[in-house]
């Protein structure tokens, strides 16, 4: 059910995170048209449900709405990739300082120059890596914020995240030799 | 180089130092340990290096301009269709030319009907695919009308016409052009028919009749509500029922 302030909360609450939706979107995606879609689709949805939107972060709370939808456009059209999300825990101090003073990502995007190799390797991670990581380095969201958006405990958002630099690092790693 | 054990410790902090997540006193802790100590002072710039090559190496995708205005669309249609809310802004501006050039321009932008009836059918066949046709299932409209009551801010008519042959099957909440409606739904014979009710500002407008896609259409507006009937039984009989629901209304 539509207020009649709904249209002004909509402008408040959702438009101005339209380029985050779509971005994660896209970036979840990897495809214009069907990010366009699933964002449209969010949107409206958002629309709908903004009597459901109980304060705190609005881009949060779209975001969800959007992941929700990209990951069922994605189950509709059988393209969702199994989740390999095992091992996760499994780092340990110690290989997280080996990773961090052996080859830095930095070190190897100077080298290379090459913006291409970190999106192509960002885009070869699993998705469950992949969406913490945008949401961090492209969104900066706080991982409560990101918690919220994938819904699992803040715990899992900080090991997925050190996991998943970790898993970027070696791909672009391979990529630039 | 070896590092010490309190290092080990001080890494995860300084990761969380780079994300932003330390409080003002746990983030000077970190700094405090970085100025006298070589080996973490270069992982701390290497991190916040690392984030900044993240942001300028990745791609930020910005929404499109035409997906701009689609979703503004979502928000502005129904704004334009809820009178209360327009004449809250429009009045106050108070002017007469101002008034009327907004109800030009609001006159003059109409949703092309064909795409209304695709829209229309779409919903149609939606419903039956999903095997959603009604939220609450009933023949007796004293129990479809209050169900709409706590679900949507207008009153559609809600008649059963079993006796002329088409009997109330239920009702559904469903959205047309973005907009809460009334589904009513009907029998006839082996036939369903959805009425999707909405209200609107406009004037009242006779029967139209059109056929989409192997249905049938009928629009129409009448006392602030407009009406799009929709099924595949055959034009006349349908017709037929879209005048009970008008003369009852």
């Amino acid at each position: 059910m539509t207020r009649p302030d709904d249209a002004h909360r909509f402008e408040d609450i959702v438009l101005p995170h339209l380029d985050a939706a779509y971005n994660f979107a896209r970036w979840i995606l990897r495809n214009d048209a069907a990010a366009q879609d699933v964002v449209q689709e969010a949107c409206l949805r958002a629309y709908k449900g903004l009597h459901r939107f109980a304060g705190g972060s609005p881009r949060a709370w779209l975001l969800t709405i959007v992941r929700h939808e990209s990951y069922d456009w994605l189950t509709r059209t059988k393209a969702r990739a199994a989740v390999s999300l095992d091992d996760e825990e499994g780092l340990s101090a110690a290989d997280e300082a080996a990773v961090v003073h052996h080859d830095t990502p930095e070190a190897a995007l100077a080298r290379s120059q090459d913006k291409q190799a970190l999106n192509a390797a960002l885009n070869e991670l699993p998705e469950g890596f992949r969406e913490v990581l945008i949401l961090k380095e492209l969104e900066d969201m706080s991982y409560k914020e990101i918690a919220e958006v994938t819904g699992v405990a803040i715990g899992t958002v900080m090991s997925r995240l050190s996991r998943g630099r970790t898993m970027l690092r070696q791909k672009l790693a391979e990529k630039c030799g | 180089m070896k590092q010490s054990a309190d290092c080990m410790a001080c890494l995860k902090k300084m990761q969380l130092y780079a994300d932003n997540e330390l409080s003002p006193s746990e983030a000077s802790a970190v700094l405090a340990h970085a100025r006298d100590c070589a080996d973490c002072r270069r992982t701390l710039a290497a991190l916040e290096k690392n984030a900044k090559d993240m942001q300028n190496g990745l791609t930020y995708y910005p929404a499109p301009a035409d997906l701009v205005t689609r979703v503004r669309a979502i928000g502005g249609r129904a704004a334009r269709r809820r009178p209360p809310a327009w004449m809250a802004w429009a009045l106050p501006l108070s002017s007469a030319a101002t008034l009327a050039v907004a109800l030009l321009l609001y006159f003059s932008v109409p949703t092309p009907a064909d795409m209304l009836a695709d829209e229309i059918v779409s919903i149609h066949v939606r419903a039956l695919q999903e095997k959603h046709i009604t939220d609450v299932t009933s023949t007796d409209q004293h129990t479809v009308k209050p169900w709409f009551a706590g679900r949507i801010d207008f009153s559609p008519p809600v008649h059963d016409f079993a006796k002329q042959g088409y009997p109330l099957v239920g009702g559904r909440l469903d959205y047309v052009t973005h907009q809460a409606a009334a589904a009513l739904v009907y029998h006839r014979n082996k036939h369903v028919i959805n009425v999707l009710v909405t209200p609107t500002a406009e004037g009242d407008m006779p029967m139209t009749a059109l056929s989409r896609r192997g249905y049938n259409l009928v629009f129409w507006r009448k006392d602030h509500l407009a009406f799009e009937a929709v099924s595949d039984l055959n034009a006349s009989e349908l017709m037929d029922l879209c005048k009970l629901i008008a003369d009852a209304q």
